[in-house]
């Protein structure tokens, strides 16, 4: 009996001195079960749902909208907004202002790179995985990696490029800024692949006959990897380039202008549509609450919109309204109807639509000296919407800094509240060496609190202004990442 | 027995053993402390190899000790190379040569009792001074922040416990003259310094550091005209501009215009360029005489109103010679010459509904549809003023409009102002303030017109509430009286207006039988029934003591029963107390129709 309890003891002691071993779980306790997944393409869509999936989560769509509008003049930061956004607003931006946070990119960039990854381990072993569909997912992965790293390149301008999945602890090193040239190189090469990749469409197609279908839309087809790619060309000033671009989508023919603008548009899934962060039978659109709703931080800047952006006409026809204006894609208090009219709203977020691939033509045409050709897309779109006589441009087919501000403006006008004005500025900005940089020092003088507007005029001088600081969390995680030198001081 | 006990002897010997194997593989290292953040001055020995001088300077003050205790401090820490530099231009090769008082300047010129993060910067002063007592400018340059104009900061919001630091390269030095000697020492000032000393305010603007004087006079603000600006006005020298203002021949005189002209130029406190634009006025040491201001674009303007109607182009302020710190406050330049405006008093029916704020701000609305006048908890027009701006009924507060030519209800202009306001509901707004036009100084009597609703408010009506001139009118406007309430009993009486009038009630609006030079008889009220619902209340008496654009309140003080868009406000009429002509002109709703007195 007194033998039993000394080896019971003894066995006790033994097991107690390993006791914060695991030494019977055999799994890493840092990774996903990488050696279960990745076997056959059931495991690959999976993978590709997941990407789809963190983008339409609701961060990614809130970071576009905040970077493409907060710092242009057409949204105003409420009383509901927090203090941060209204620095921003006043050009009073610290690497610790919630503005500079990108994680909500940097997940899908990384569910992007694993699928990109590992794809073709699950090739290799499963013989019903096709080179089309396994071609289709990879071009799907790269080119939504491409659109995310787009909006960060012209965000914060220096950015890691993280082109490798992490999926255990030890993935996770220290990468450093690679400059805004090599990520549009990258860009450029990831999309001329993906191109030939993904295919024209995902659903329908009988007889040359694409229907128009959620699916198309709101997945990666081969006519949103070229609008991305045309997009990538204009801000790259390779403007040859995305006008080539851009007449591949218009020769499949099957996009078509809508006429008047209207919400449907916005809804999602028309012949306008390109691609679209789809939230149909899923998530909520973020942007209701965010613009639209009755306690929304952010709005329509009514005053200024309804006299720089939408002028009303003083002479003709005085009845006359644009359907791009006031009390169509947002009402008078400055609810934004772009982003659905009822909580919850499920109206997709446009990423590409017609009209812009429509707009970065006109731009490439007036740069390539086709002014004539510029003003004549103009036209058609203008007359389709409606837009009025007040905010015509008589501009000679050979003023190519008048017809850039046109179309310039007719963007504001077309793809207002997309998260794409602050873009739009500084690219008419940096334009040819920054030649146009007066047109930043108009959008400051304009929307900045009069305290500090002089301030923000001589800071909006300063080139490494317009790109937002890499945030404070970040230096402290990765040491090798450098401060844009303009907030170091 | 002695079995059991040596049993339970190793029994407890193991048990030890077993629940010290238990943590056998955790170590413990305990912080001692709770924050590794150190003090102002622990960072300034961090970092000695930087601001060993600094740190030199401010232990021979005995300042280091208190910058590394509790408080909340900013400090402007010099680099060694600007404390380097400031000790060449001193003739100094280390800190220890200068004089102990020098150095107490020196650091108190560097430290601001308050943690100022740049994110407090603004285009004009840090809104706490320095210890030394005097403000530090701060703008942008560069992209880089700047300190009066002289050091531009290397290292912003280094966080310690007890506060800020600023790194700097190069020592701020506090301003060597006051107003009166940089207007004195520079030559383009000529006829302007002149002017001072033959007025006596160059004594008003001169200042040692160590005078005994009132707060309210340590610091002023002066817009200078440079002789250039004086002579395109047609002023060669200052005889000239003697002759042209000086009625009595005595400058010092204060009521001579000379006199007035130059203290229309100097005001109390020290205000920046921001200062100014962000408020609508500078009171000036001129009696009760203001200077318009606003901001157009970048451009800060003086004096450019409208003003009855006329627009009158106003004096810009040349930025790039303005923000001049002196001792005693700042100095700036105005591009164009600006003066006391003589006005007279004259009436003003101020349309609350046609006000410009709100004009500009209804946009293609303004004549054409209805708007809410509160959108994003804001009012839409910053010359309204709602109290408060949380209830749930504030969406209700309309601007709107009536194209058609009504007989019931019409309102000038066509347009009104149609409030949800009670007294005795959480619900509803208390208060609406309104920014009035300019009204020249003067008493004036104040009507309230409105459109009668049975369920309106009595409303009680303020002049500048919680400002030193506030007057509460004494009549209150009772928005659910008709005509009738005056107690003349027969409207149509040729005699009714005047006995109206002796009641404090009129007809604002056009009735039959009054005169129009266009012949326009569209929308006419009859003089009783209809006619009797739009009612113009005499509210009281103000009296005007700055020419000046002012508040007046209108505050619910009872209810007939609570209800939504029962306040049909129209105009509220400004017309000199001793003016006999109370009752017309009378409005239409066609814009600028006046009827008159039938002749």
């Amino acid at each position: 009996m007194k033998q039993l309890y000394k080896y019971l003891f003894l066995i006790l002691i033994v097991a107690s001195f390993s006791s914060c071993r695991k030494w019977l779980d055999l799994q890493p306790q840092d990774g996903i079960t990488k050696a279960e997944f990745w076997k056959t393409k059931e495991d690959v869509k999976a993978a590709l749902t997941g990407i789809y999936s963190s983008l339409n989560a609701g961060d990614v769509e809130e970071r576009i909208f905040l970077w493409g509008e907060l710092r242009g003049d057409m949204v105003v930061p409420t009383s509901y907004a927090a203090d941060d956004y209204r620095l921003v607003k006043n050009m009073n931006i610290l690497s610790t202002n919630d503005i500079s946070d990108w994680s909500a990119l940097y997940v899908v960039i990384n569910n992007c790179n694993l699928l990109i990854d590992f794809a073709k381990d699950a090739k290799a072993l499963d013989p019903t995985f096709t080179d089309e569909l396994y071609n289709a997912y990879l071009g799907e992965a790269l080119t939504i990696r491409s659109l995310m790293y787009f909006y960060l390149v012209r965000t914060f301008r220096d950015i890691p490029l993280k082109l490798n999945g992490s999926y255990k602890d030890t993935d996770v090193k220290p990468t450093p800024q690679s400059t805004p040239e090599a990520v549009i190189s990258q860009l450029i090469s990831d999309l001329t692949k993906a191109q030939v990749l993904v295919p024209d469409f995902h659903v329908g197609g009988l007889g040359g006959n694409i229907a128009i279908n959620p699916v198309n839309t709101g997945r990666v087809t081969k006519p949103a990897v070229t609008a991305l790619l045309a997009d990538v060309y204009l801000w790259n000033e390779q403007y040859d380039k995305a006008g080539a671009e851009t007449d591949k989508i218009l020769a499949t023919g099957r996009y078509q202008l809508l006429g008047n603008s209207n919400v449907s548009i916005f809804n999602g899934s028309t012949s306008e549509t390109i691609f679209e962060i789809s939230h149909k039978d899923s998530r909520v659109n973020p942007l209701y609450g965010f613009a639209a709703d009755t306690r929304k931080p952010f709005a329509a800047n009514n005053m200024l919109v309804n006299t720089d952006i939408f002028t009303p006409n003083t002479e003709g026809d005085l009845e006359a309204v644009d359907t791009r204006g006031e009390g169509y894609m947002f009402n008078t208090s400055g609810a934004i109807y772009k982003f659905g009219f009822e909580n919850p709203s499920y109206y997709n977020f446009q990423v590409y639509r017609l009209p812009e691939i429509m707009l970065i033509k006109a731009d490439a045409a007036n740069e390539t000296g086709n002014g004539g050709a510029a003003l004549s897309i103009l036209n058609i779109l203008r007359t389709a919407r409606g837009a009025l006589q007040a905010t015509q441009r008589d501009v000679d087919s050979t003023d190519v800094d008048g017809i850039n501000r046109f179309i310039s403006e007719e963007r504001a006008r077309e793809l207002s509240f997309e998260g794409k004005r602050w873009f739009d500025l500084l690219r008419l900005a940096k334009k040819n060496n920054y030649s146009n940089l007066d047109v930043l020092v108009d959008v400051v003088s304009k929307t900045v609190d009069v305290a500090v507007q002089q301030s923000a005029i001589n800071k909006i001088n300063n080139l490494n202004s317009h790109y937002l600081p890499i945030s404070e969390t970040e230096l402290f995680k990765d040491t090798a990442l450098k401060q844009n030198p303009f907030y170091s001081k | 027995m002695k079995k059991i006990s040596c049993l339970s002897v190793s029994f407890a010997l193991l048990s030890v053993l077993l629940v010290g194997s238990i943590f056998s593989c955790k170590k413990n290292i305990y912080k001692q402390t709770t924050s590794d953040e150190v003090n102002i001055t622990g960072y300034l020995e961090q970092h000695a190899d930087t601001y060993s001088l600094l740190l030199e300077a401010l232990e021979k003050v005995k300042a280091s000790g208190y910058l590394g205790a509790y408080g909340t401090y900013t400090l402007f820490a010099p680099t060694n190379d600007a404390v380097k530099k400031w000790m060449a231009e001193n003739g100094k090769t280390s800190i220890s040569e200068f004089q102990d008082a020098d150095l107490m300047q020196f650091v108190k010129y560097h430290i601001v009792r308050d943690t100022v993060g740049s994110l407090r910067f603004t285009d004009g002063k840090i809104k706490s001074p320095t210890l030394f007592g005097e403000y530090l400018y701060t703008d942008v340059q560069n992209g880089s922040f700047r300190i009066n104009k002289a050091a531009t900061i290397t290292q912003s919001n280094i966080a310690c416990g007890n506060g800020i630091i600023h790194a700097i390269n190069n020592v701020l030095i506090p301003p060597k003259y006051s107003l009166a000697e940089i207007i004195e020492k520079d030559t383009r000032f000529s006829i302007f310094a002149q002017a001072l000393k033959e007025t006596g305010f160059y004594d008003t603007l001169y200042f040692e550091r160590g005078e005994e004087i009132s707060d309210e006079k340590r610091f002023q603000t002066v817009i200078v005209e440079s002789d250039s600006v004086l002579n395109s006005a047609g002023i060669a020298n200052y005889d000239q501009l003697k002759s042209k203002y000086s009625q009595t021949g005595d400058p010092k005189n204060h009521t001579d215009s000379l006199w007035l002209y130059m203290a229309y130029h100097i005001s109390n406190g020290g205000s920046y360029l921001e200062d100014i634009a962000s408020s609508s006025s500078i009171y000036t040491l001129a009696p009760k005489e203001i200077i318009s201001t606003k901001l157009s674009g970048t451009k800060v303007l003086l004096n450019d109103d409208v003003f009855n109607g006329v627009y009158e182009p106003g004096a810009e302020i040349d930025r790039a010679n303005s923000d001049v710190t002196a001792i005693n406050g700042v100095l700036h330049q105005s591009k164009n010459n600006f003066r006391i405006k003589v006005r007279v008093q004259v009436p003003v029916y101020f349309d609350v509904a046609s006000s410009p704020e709100l004009v500009l701000a209804l946009g293609s609305t303004y004549r054409n549809t209805s708007k809410a006048l509160v959108s994003n908890s804001k009012p839409i027009a910053n010359s309204i003023g709602f109290e408060n701006l949380n209830v749930v009924t504030i969406g209700t507060n309309m601007y709107r409009y009536y194209s058609g030519l009504t007989t019931k209800r019409p309102y000038a202009n066509g347009d009104l102002l149609d409030l949800s306001m009670c007294t005795n509901n959480a619900g509803r707004v208390k208060y609406v303030d309104f920014k009035t036009p300019y009204l020249v100084k003067g008493k004036y009597k104040v009507w309230v017109c409105y459109a009668q609703n049975g369920n309106g408010s009595g409303m009680q009506v303020t002049y500048n509430p919680d400002k030193t001139d506030e007057q509460v009118l004494p009549n209150i406007v009772f928005f659910s009286q008709t005509l009738s309430s005056s107690g003349v009993s027969n409207l149509a009486d040729p005699n009714a207006d005047n006995l109206m009038l002796a009641q404090g009630y009129k007809r604002y609006f056009a009735t039959a039988g009054d005169y129009n030079a266009n012949g326009v008889t569209g929308g006419i009220l009859a003089k009783t029934g209809d006619g009797s619902l739009n009612v113009g209340r005499l509210a009281g008496v103000i009296n005007v003591e700055t020419t000046d654009r002012h508040t007046i309140r209108i505050q619910a003080v009872s209810d007939v029963r609570c209800a939504s868009n029962s306040i049909y406000l129209d105009m509220i009429q400004f017309i000199p107390a001793d003016d006999p002509e109370q009752i017309y002109p009378r409005f239409h709703q066609i814009p600028g129709e006046l009827f008159y007195r039938p002749q």
